[in-house]
């Protein structure tokens, strides 16, 4: 019985981060696509580049990463002077994508979770 | 402790990063940014190094009737050469000696008990020029006077 609440649980936590990375990457990619400043500075392969890893259990529990390896993207987000625009430029996305889609990815989490978990009411 | 605006609570806290004097002599932040600690963003074109505060990611939950705060003091330390990498690391070393053990308890509370820190290194993209920073990240909870005067339990 414990073993398989156990696995319910496992797959439920995995599956509910995947959806729930999903709904970040998603609105990330969407966000991008007017640009920063501009769009000359977004280009396919930076919207491309965000993506999730794979669900991995550590000593608090799941967890799931949403990222880029285009090392510009951290630039813009953390400030930088851009000679192009020769000045500095600064324009959060990731932080407040994470922030503005937190209900949603909550709910998806959720949703995802209860059908593996075995709740009531679930597949 | 001002905590009768959301201005005021961050004026605080930048007196509180530029006047911190460390054990042993160290210099404070307002000798090794030349007291150069925006709140918001910098000025065009400000002299390097320089740091910009902001009070972000703030939460006012519902399980104290939305009268605690909780948040974080962002910590931006900007360079432009790669020579001033190691004083900014030392700059961040003091503003974690002053708010990790910082609370106010004297106009509302006010504490910082936890951050997160991390190093960017210089951009190897011909956009952009030789561009350091260190990001400090300071854990806030605070009960704000502008809030808390309404309570009523």
């Amino acid at each position: 019985m414990l073993g398989r609440f156990n696995r319910g649980f496992d797959e439920g936590s995995q599956k509910g981060l995947i959806a729930a990375a999903y709904i970040a990457t998603n609105e990330l990619k969407r966000r991008l696509r007017g640009g920063y400043t501009s769009g000359q500075f977004v280009t396919g392969n930076a919207i491309n580049s965000i993506t999730r890893s794979e669900p991995v259990r550590t000593a608090n529990g799941w967890k799931i990463v949403v990222g880029t390896n285009v090392l510009y993207m951290l630039y813009w987000e953390l400030g930088h002077f851009n000679l192009f625009m020769r000045r500095f430029a600064r324009v959060e996305h990731w932080r407040l994508t994470m922030i503005d889609t937190r209900a949603q990815q909550q709910e998806a989490f959720t949703r995802v979770f209860r059908q593996y978990a075995g709740a009531p009411g679930s597949r | 402790m001002a905590t009768t605006s959301t201005a005021a609570l961050i004026q605080q806290v930048r007196t509180k990063l530029l006047n911190f004097a460390p054990a042993g002599g160290g210099q404070t932040l307002t000798t090794r940014l030349g007291g150069r600690l925006y709140i918001g963003q910098a000025p065009e074109n400000p002299a390097f190094p320089h740091g910009v505060m902001r009070f972000i990611n703030t939460v006012k939950g519902g399980a104290y009737n939305g009268d605690r705060v909780s948040g974080d003091i962002e910590l931006m330390l900007y360079g432009n050469t790669v020579a001033q990498a190691q004083s900014l690391e030392d700059a961040a070393d003091v503003a974690e000696q002053a708010l990790l053990r910082y609370k106010d308890a004297t106009g509302g509370l006010v504490f910082s008990r936890e951050s997160i820190r991390d190093s960017v290194s210089p951009p190897s993209d011909p956009a952009m020029a030789a561009f350091i920073s260190v990001r400090c990240l300071f854990a806030v909870k605070a009960w704000p006077t502008y809030i808390t005067q309404y309570a009523t339990t």
